[in-house]
């Protein structure tokens, strides 16, 4: 057998995108999984090799192989690394369809891929899943319950919030008036997000209200497709992403955001998911108005009306940073808040383990990235983490409450309303 | 699986390293068949990930008992095949060696396990205003057990030195498992220098598994220009004139057309698309020293005829231009599918005749060939774009490269400034060295290594049997 | 002698006499391998001479066949443009200097008395002075070596160009190893600029403590190019005499140059004094050219720069600390008998063990020089690949035998 045939002999992956990869090996260090595991087979590098091979059919789609490309969180932490600008999202997401397809999974990652996959799209049966653990809360037998539950079980368990722990009771001043002229602005509930976020999107709109925009609500919210894009089932992700342009686009807005960074860059993708689809131009559009809050928030400044004496440390999610490339507007307007000291953590920007859903699928791992984001909290000495995603805020969270820490874990939006609804009961 | 060793061995191995710690499945050491240079490929039977020196010297005595030869790896981003497994069927990767154990910042001192990431050494003491100067490319991956082996160099060696300059000790790894301490901390060195025959043995001399490193102070700051040209030839001419002026920058590095259009893609730097070359000056000292010696550098670089010279206006604009240089390896990767790098070095004031014979050969070849390198050591990268998939292209690129060498080497220059000879350049070897040279450093290799187990096949070539036995080796039709 | 057959060996001159029975005068590289293989043959022990510094300290006895390279000094080439040099062994630093100064170049290694010290000599004594600090040793600054080994082969390490890791370093091995592994006969160097304007801060303490803590801060704040604390009695020829100076060297731009003089004064609190130009290359050139082979025991102390306070606290003997590099030479003043000089090195050793480093004696005067050991001996690890390396490149035993560490 020829060791470089001319072409692909199996649909793993965009076959041609694979050759973007010089095999330089920068990527490495910025793998959440290398770093844990600091063998290759773990690593960008890595799994575009095993993706090449399994293409030319140099190698068979074996437990190995799956593992090594089902462990990829798929921060894209590489992309940012990657000097030949290799598209790595979208082969993972390519080979991952491939992976599906062809192999079968043992009996109970094969039951907690496809739980997560029934049930995490649909807010109405996560919000029926969820309302024995709200009673319990209500009850506050949590602590009870957990301890007579099987570890994948107490492992789950532990990262869903408690009920309100991290919404603010917003004492909000009415917001001004807003002009007829000022830019329509979309705030994308999500899924599993308008179920276990709703604090985050509520505030997200008081803010952007109180900056000045003009909030569009839509009438209900479908997932965004990412969670079927990053587990391998494209065919429904098309689905969604249908839904959200024919829902979305008529609404023209001037820009759309979410409180989940994943489901932003998902929709930036839309592009990219619907470019065969008759509603590519609208797709097209919609992915270009794809923006942050802290981007918006930065354009119409905030008026603080009292000092916030704090010390806070950022955590970069993965798809804003990675994917919008986002990374100095929250920062810089953390830093506008008066009083408040920003702290760098170390390697902000490696990836919690929270990944979509992937803290429900492959626990080991990301309890272990949690454990390494943890430390590098600690260190800071900071007493508040500030995200723009909730999934890292529920997965940071758990585990400072496992080690009993006393740091919160706020998201952008939420920590800005503190902010802003501290000043206005402080001038009162 | 193709396995050669003894399971009873690998049971042994896998006793030592635990199960975590040893790979043995063809699929997954498949990962491991090449490093940075590609051209080349042939994976391990076996892969250890050890996490101290004494499973290292463990392994390697359980491995000498059996007569089997071993290829140390650090982070494989190496350009020369250094890593590349020949005839070696155990790898031993010391990435999970990762620690850095002391920082001395009284003593200017750094104690690291080797395969702590270059960069990561910087970051940790960075704070407090030091640096480790050594800083190729690849430092955000590379593993100072790798810089050890390549003796590896950076763009601010123009000014601080290469890796041989900032290592005070090592433990190394005997082939036969017994772990010997050179050098120490301190400056002096008791009786002969096995720490500087060490820094640079490309792992011919055993395992590496930690090292005493210099740190430096951060000069108190920076000017970084961005010179744009015409052409090459007026960007050397400017390279001398600052060179001869009496000013030494931190780092002259020079891009030329083709690398300038892969690396804007990239990285959106704003390179005039119009131009033929751009040089990279960075001064570093005192803030009191810049307006003299910034007025010279400009001025020179207009009279050797630059179109623009652009001072870089913050750190952001300065760590762009870094990230551009230091990232254009890759970045090539959007201009073909496979590329191979040369890392000749000329006298520096042979740079307008050796990029003359670059152009030509890369006519000759039909293959384009970009240029991004250290101009102020005359430290060559001449990059050679093909695609593996094409007919006859690997070997085009492989002759390529041996003309462009061959030219270096008749200029009095050198087959390599700091990639190393590894697998891919052994061959020329002959070119530099006569035969009693070669069998010196046969001897004293022998000294660490009598039998010839550390990585095999690298840098010396078997007595009369040099570029004839290498064709054959390889993997891929050449 | 079946050597005295060959042209040019003369029985060994006056001073010679110390350092070798007979010596010969090769004229280029053919000829040391004509010689070599010859004394292989007939087992005679050779050694290159160079200024005879070392060897005649070291040696025990004179070794019977001396190598003279004084018929082997010329540069072979300077390239100003590319900033290296070609020389052969027998030059003398200060010989290459000058020629070097026509371009404005140096070769920034200052060895004690550089009219004397051969290029040879430099590199396989691993000479350094105080410029050591700011611009390495030549250690740093060879890139590429000719020697003579056994078998009379001759061996080419490195090369002309200033970034090279073709091959084996070579001249790492030949660096140091005191003439016990091959002849060197040709060095290639790196060459520097030499800085626009040079100017020395002198800040004389009454305390050791408060003058080593100065040299601190100016460490700490200021990129220099030397800095050393010289003790009392070395101390009257800057015009400190009963004190403890700190002398900091600094180079760079007028504006550069005025900046740190500034500071310096600023941290020596007022108490130093700037020389410029014509009397900061006297106060230099003195420190260079302090010598302490003169003395009847003198050493040199290699160990943790923040610690060299430490180890030189009320030691017996005065010195010259560059207290940026940790390294220290130490010398007494009064003669010693045997007894008194060993106890003295042991004394020395273990200040120098204690702060983590190591003791090189630099000289003895004769009738103690028999009984002390030289070199510090390295780890057994160490010593066994030293051993190795020796069997490896001198097979015969007739370099410079039994005068290096472990008796090689």
């Amino acid at each position: 057998m020829s060791e470089h045939p001319a072409s692909a002999h199996r649909d793993v992956t965009d076959y041609e995108l694979l050759f973007d990869c010089v095999h330089c090996g920068l990527c490495a260090e910025a793998c959440p999984t290398y770093v844990a595991t600091r063998s290759e087979m773990d690593s960008p590098r890595g799994r575009i090799y095993l993706m090449k091979a399994l293409a030319e059919g140099r190698m068979d789609l074996d437990a190995d192989a799956a593992r090594h490309l089902d462990l990829c969180l798929g921060c894209r932490g590489c992309e940012s690394a990657c000097p030949s600008g290799v598209k790595y999202g979208r082969l993972i997401e390519a080979a991952r369809v491939f992976v599906e397809c062809e192999y079968r999974r043992a009996g109970f990652d094969r039951f907690r891929r496809a739980a997560v996959s029934v049930v995490f799209p649909y807010p109405a049966r996560l919000r029926a899943l969820l309302m024995p653990v709200r009673i319990l809360d209500w009850l506050g037998l949590r602590k009870v319950v957990r301890t007579a539950l099987p570890v994948a079980a107490r492992e789950w368990l532990d990262l869903l919030p408690r009920h309100g722990t991290n919404s603010t009771e917003a004492n909000w001043p009415a917001p001004g008036a807003i002009a007829d002229d000022a830019p329509a602005v979309i705030v994308h509930h999500g899924c599993v997000a308008q179920v276990l976020a709703k604090s985050e999107n509520a505030n997200s709109e008081r803010l952007l209200a109180a900056a000045g925009y003009r909030v569009v609500k839509i009438p209900s919210t479908k997932c965004c497709g990412a969670l079927d894009l990053h587990a391998g089932n494209g065919e429904r992700a098309r689905e969604f992403a249908r839904a959200n342009v024919l829902a979305i686009s008529k609404l023209k807005p001037d820009a759309i955001i979410s409180a989940a960074s994943g489901c932003s860059t998902a929709i930036a993708e839309y592009r990219e998911i619907l470019k065969d689809d008759t509603l590519a131009p609208e797709a097209e559009m919609l992915a270009s108005k794809v923006k942050d809050l802290s981007s918006l928030l930065l354009e119409r400044p905030l008026q603080f009306s009292a000092r916030f004496d704090c010390v806070v440390t950022y955590h970069d999610a993965c798809h804003l940073a990675h994917g919008l490339g986002v990374r100095e507007a929250p920062r810089v307007l953390l830093r506008s808040v008066p009083g408040l000291k920003l702290v760098e953590m170390e390697n902000s920007d490696l990836c919690c383990g929270s990944a979509g859903s992937y803290n429900l699928t492959e626990p080991k791992m990301a309890r272990e990235l949690a454990r390494r984001k943890a430390d590098s909290i600690a260190a800071t000495g900071a007493q508040y983490v500030v995200l723009a995603n909730p999934g890292c805020e529920f997965q940071i969270a758990a585990e400072l409450r496992r080690r009993g820490s006393s740091i919160r874990v706020m998201h952008l939006a939420d920590f800005f309303a503190l902010a802003m609804t501290r000043g206005a009961k402080q001038n009162r | 699986m193709a396995s050669s060793i003894d399971p009873k061995l690998v049971e042994e191995l896998a006793a030592i390293v635990g199960v975590e710690g040893i790979v043995s499945r063809a699929s997954e050491l498949k990962v491991y068949e090449c490093d940075g240079w590609t051209v080349e490929k042939s994976a391990p039977d076996i892969l250890l990930l050890p996490r101290s020196v004494e499973q290292v010297s463990r392994v390697l005595r359980a491995l000498d008992r059996k007569g089997i030869a071993f290829v140390p790896r650090g982070a494989g981003t190496g350009l020369s095949g250094g890593a590349l497994p020949l005839n070696a069927p155990v790898m031993i990767c010391t990435s999970r060696m990762n620690k850095i154990l002391t920082i001395d910042y009284a003593n200017r001192r750094v104690e690291v396990e080797s395969g702590a990431v270059n960069l990561h050494v910087t970051n940790a003491v960075k704070a407090k205003g030091f640096f480790y100067a050594p800083d190729p490319s690849s430092q955000m991956a590379c593993t100072i057990g790798g810089n050890i082996a390549e003796n590896s160099g950076g763009p601010h060696t123009l000014k601080y030195g290469v890796t041989t300059n900032h290592v005070l000790g090592v433990e190394l790894v005997l082939p036969d498992g017994e772990v010997v301490e050179l050098g120490g901390a301190v400056e002096e060195r008791c009786g002969y220098d096995l720490v500087g025959a060490v820094v640079g043995s490309e792992g011919t001399y055993g395992v590496v598994t930690r090292a005493t490193l210099r740190l430096m102070r951060e000069p108190e700051g920076h000017r970084t220009f961005l010179a744009t040209f015409p052409d090459v030839e007026s960007a050397t001419r400017a390279v001398s004139r600052i060179i001869a002026s009496g000013i030494v920058p931190g780092a002259i590095e020079m891009m030329d057309k083709l690398i300038l259009r892969a690396v804007d893609d990239a990285f959106h730097v704003g390179f005039d698309q119009a131009a033929g070359a751009v040089l990279i000056i960075e001064l570093d000292g005192m803030e009191v020293g810049f307006a003299e010696c910034s007025s010279r550098v400009i001025e020179m670089a207009r009279a050797a005829g630059a179109k623009d010279v652009k001072l870089a206006r913050d750190e952001a604009e300065r760590q762009l231009l870094w990230k551009a240089r230091k990232r254009a390896f890759g970045a090539v990767g959007r201009l073909a599918p496979n590329y191979c790098t040369q890392d000749g070095v000329v006298p520096r004031t042979r740079l307008p005749d050796i990029l003359r014979v670059i152009s030509q050969v890369s006519e000759r070849y039909q293959l384009s060939i970009g240029n991004v390198f250290h101009a102020g050591d005359g430290n060559l990268h001449p990059i050679i774009l093909y695609d593996e998939r094409e007919a006859g292209q690997v070997e085009r690129a492989l002759g390529a490269g041996r003309d462009i060498l061959k030219a270096c080497v008749e200029m009095g220059g050198s087959l390599t400034g700091e990639h190393g000879i590894g697998a891919e350049k052994i061959g020329e070897m002959p070119l530099m060295f006569s035969p009693d040279d070669l069998a010196a450093m046969m001897e004293l290799r022998h000294v660490f290594d009598p039998k010839e187990r550390a990585n095999p096949g690298k840098i010396i070539p078997r007595p009369g049997a040099c570029v004839e036995v290498a064709a054959p080796r390889r993997q891929v039709p050449i | 002698m079946a050597l005295l057959g060959v042209d040019r060996v003369r029985e060994a001159a006056s001073l010679e006499r110390r350092a070798a029975a007979f010596v010969v005068e090769p004229r280029n590289a053919d000829e040391i391998a004509e010689l070599i293989r010859m004394c292989e043959a007939e087992g005679i022990a050779l050694a290159a001479l160079g200024a005879m510094r070392s060897l005649t300290q070291i040696r025990r006895a004179p070794v019977a066949l001396g190598i003279s390279l004084r018929r082997m000094n010329r540069i072979i080439a300077h390239e100003p443009d590319d900033l290296t040099v070609i020389a052969e062994a027998g030059i003398s630093v200060g010989a290459l200097n000058a020629e070097l100064a026509k371009s404005r170049q140096r070769l920034p290694v200052d060895p004690c008395q550089p009219d004397v010290t051969t290029v040879g000599a430099l590199v396989a004594a691993a000479h350094a002075g105080p410029l050591r600090f700011s611009e390495g040793t030549a250690r740093d600054l060879l890139i590429g070596i000719d020697f003579v080994g056994h078998g009379g082969r001759v061996i080419h390490g490195g090369g002309r160009v200033v970034k090279n890791v073709a091959g084996y370093d070579l001249m790492k091995v030949m660096g140091g190893s005191f003439g016990t592994l091959g002849i060197i006969t040709t060095a290639i160097f790196k060459v520097r600029p030499i800085p626009a304007h040079y100017a020395v801060a002198l800040v004389p303490h009454k305390r050791a403590d408060d003058a080593f803590e100065c040299a601190a801060r100016l460490l700490e704040a200021l990129p220099l190019s030397h800095l050393e604390v010289v003790s009392p009695g070395f101390a009257a020829r800057f015009g400190a005499a009963g004190q403890f100076a700190v002398i900091a060297g600094f180079s760079g731009n007028p504006e550069e140059i005025g900046y740190q003089a500034k500071k310096s004064l600023e941290l020596a609190s007022g108490r130093g004094e700037i020389f410029n130009e014509r009397q900061a290359e006297a106060h230099y050139a003195a420190l260079r050219d302090l010598d302490f082979a003169a003395g009847p025991l003198s050493a040199r102390f290699a160990v943790m720069p923040a610690e060299l306070p430490a180890t030189l606290d009320a030691i017996a003997g005065d010195y010259c600390a560059h207290a940026g590099n940790g390294v220290a030479e130490v010398a007494l003043r009064a003669a010693q008998s045997l007894d008194s000089a060993q106890q003295v090195v042991a004394e020395w050793r273990e200040r120098a063990h204690r702060t983590r480093g190591h003791l090189r004696l630099l000289a003895a005067s004769e009738p103690i020089r028999g009984g002390l050991e030289f070199f510090h001996a390295p780890s057994d690890g160490a010593l066994k690949l030293m051993r190795r390396l020796k069997q490896a490149f001198d097979p015969a035993g007739i370099f410079n035998a039994n005068c290096f560490v472990g008796g090689l």
